[in-house]
């Protein structure tokens, strides 16, 4: 297949995501945020959640994951989505119909190189890392071969596959492009992480817009689209197969959902919850997350003094809680038919007495998350940049985003923390999954500097 | 004085990562032609399928009297003793199998548990004539 074919290939299967979540935007989530392409990255994500969400509902019914089923899964709320009469908000937002300044357009050169870098790796480098290769690429060629989510491949104890437990939305997503394009070629799938990446960084820009204006907003879509740990890292970045790109993408947008839910933006406590949904059910990770993000609604909710707020972020707590619970169980329903076979549920080993036990390990764990924020080989100077931003602007720590925030990273951040306290080989289980827990937390991490970035424009709250 | 102090730091942040995301989107604007034309990784792409298609997969995209190199990160294990090259090893028997080592580590130095399962250390690329490769770094 010549090269060019295999680009156009990839380029549909990544339209037919965004169509899909177009379909499910005008039937039941509506995009809460304004703006063309604003939509365009929400659709990305609700497409790359609820697509391979249905076919493994529909493959825990029974159903054989073939080309009809994927075709019907995909075709179903676009179609019903083109009949439904509902006020589609394609509007240009006022902020977009003015033109950029030099510096808006510099900023946005920023984002479309980062996004062009992953899309160009992903289009042209065969996938190089290890678990995206070995475990996450392995499950979406297994599914693509006909075998169900309940096949012989997941449940037989026989079979050779690493981590077996592990959740399939990500490999889902994967195989599905690889049984509509009728072939198991990564390069065509891996259009998806790019498109998760776009889909963040257009929802990073649409919530941050809001408060802080729109040179604020692309600032903060650069950082998160030029970071190195994404655009140059293969062994956790959106250029690998890893999971990790993806659930930072639900994560991310599950978490902007919610502080958008404080102002009752239509749509956003729906969104929210999804995007929670999506998150535990691309990993076991996103359990963690889950946790931070109800613990931040939880949070605002009881400091919020303002009523109406206040309704907000509990109404988005209630749909966050009911679909993050329903994805858990839903993974529990499907995990108790696979065998555990060598599959490190590291989350499952935490015991509170284990951490009293292993409580001296704590520096040395303290001291890998400094090694891991002074990575320069994977983040370039990001981190410590952001967080001198934060010590420069004092404002910050009053700001609604960082106080928002600040909760769900403690949350994902002790867990990650607890894991590493108790693992066996905790160290070198650091060395290879430190970084990517920073990764996750990078979308709220760079959100919740609205206030310090806002301030350099000269946009306070 | 402290706003222009954090736009200089935030001009350096984007900065950096601007530079280290163009040097990947160099490295990966020079491999198209290398991956267009000669699509050597592609023949092992998809190899790692149900194990009930693997050998056939493998006979039919590499001939018996084949080579196959892994190209490994030197210093690195690419997956450790319990990583899947043994196991795509095992399958890939009658083949000569090697591992070549790239990049920035220590590339003297033979990988014990490679050859411990009849993967070969390829010092010099020649020496296995014209193989399949199996790349996990950049070539």
């Amino acid at each position: 297949m010549n090269y060019l074919a295999d680009v156009f290939l990839s380029l549909l299967c990544a339209a037919g995501f965004v169509a899909v979540g177009e379909g499910w935007s005008r039937l039941l989530l509506p995009c809460p945020w304004p703006g063309r392409f604003v939509r365009l990255g929400y659709d990305a994500l609700l497409g790359l959640c609820l697509l391979p969400l249905t076919l493994f509902l529909l493959g825990l019914a029974g159903a054989p994951l073939d080309r009809p089923l994927v075709l019907a899964a995909a075709g179903v709320p676009v179609v019903a989505g083109l009949l439904r009469r509902r006020q589609v908000r394609f509007d240009q937002s006022p902020a977009e119909e003015a033109g950029l300044s030099a510096v808006e357009k510099l900023l946005l050169a920023v984002v479309l190189v980062g996004l062009g870098t992953v899309a160009l790796t992903n289009g042209t480098i065969p996938l190089r890392d290890w678990d995206g290769r070995a475990t996450w690429n392995l499950k979406a060629t297994l599914l693509a071969s006909g075998q169900g989510v309940l096949g012989p491949a997941f449940t037989d104890p026989t079979r050779f596959q690493p981590m077996p437990r592990y959740p399939l939305l990500w490999p889902l997503a994967q195989a599905s492009v690889y049984i509509v394009a009728g072939r198991r070629d990564a390069l065509i799938a891996r259009s998806l992480s790019t498109l998760a990446l776009a889909g963040l960084a257009a929802v990073l820009f649409a919530e941050t817009r809001r408060s802080r204006g729109r040179a604020t907003a692309l600032t903060l879509a650069a950082l998160l689209c030029s970071a190195s740990a994404l655009t140059a890292w293969a062994d956790g970045g959106a250029i690998g197969g890893y999971a990790d790109p993806i659930l930072a993408a639900f994560a991310g947008a599950a978490i902007l959902a919610a502080f958008a839910a404080g102002d009752s933006l239509p749509g956003a406590a729906a969104a929210c919850g999804v995007f929670a949904a999506g998150a535990v059910l691309t990993k076991i990770d996103g359990l963690a997350h889950a946790a931070g993000l109800l613990a931040a609604l939880a949070a605002a909710a009881i400091l919020e003094r303002d009523q109406a707020r206040k309704r907000g972020f509990l109404r988005a707590a209630a749909v966050a809680a009911a679909l993050a619970i329903s994805a858990v169980l839903l993974y529990a329903f499907w995990s108790r038919a696979v065998p555990v076979g060598i599959d490190p549920n590291h989350l499952g080993y935490v015991r509170p007495a284990g951490l009293w036990t292993h409580r001296g390990r704590l520096p040395l764990v303290v001291r890998h998350w400094g090694g891991e924020i002074l990575a320069t080989y994977h983040w370039g100077i990001l981190w410590p940049g952001l967080i001198l931003l934060a010590l420069l602007d004092p404002a910050v720590w009053k700001s609604r985003q960082m106080r928002f925030v600040a909760p769900y990273a403690f949350v994902v951040l002790a867990v990650a923390t607890s894991v590493y306290l108790e693992a066996r080989a905790f160290e070198e289980l650091m060395k290879v999954t430190r970084g990517r827990v920073l990764i996750q937390l990078l979308p709220a991490a760079i959100f919740a500097l609205s206030e310090p970035v806002g301030w350099l424009f000269g946009r306070r709250s | 004085m402290r706003r222009g102090l954090g736009r200089l730091i935030l001009a350096a942040v984007l900065a950096v990562s601007v530079l280290r995301t163009g040097r990947q989107l160099a490295w990966a604007a020079r491999a198209i032609d290398r991956f267009r034309f000669e699509p050597v990784d592609r023949r092992l792409v998809g190899i790692l399928g149900p194990s009930e298609e693997l050998d056939q997969q493998i006979d039919r995209r590499i001939p018996p009297g084949d080579a196959v190199v892994f190209v490994v990160p030197a210093g690195g294990d690419f997956g450790g003793p319990d990583g899947a090259f043994w196991f795509l090893n095992a399958r890939l028997a009658p083949r000569r199998t090697y591992y070549y080592q790239v990049g920035p580590g220590e590339k003297g130095v033979p990988v014990p548990w490679l050859e411990a399962r009849g993967i070969r250390w390829l010092v010099r690329p020649g020496e296995a004539g014209r193989p399949v490769i199996v790349s996990s770094v950049p070539p």
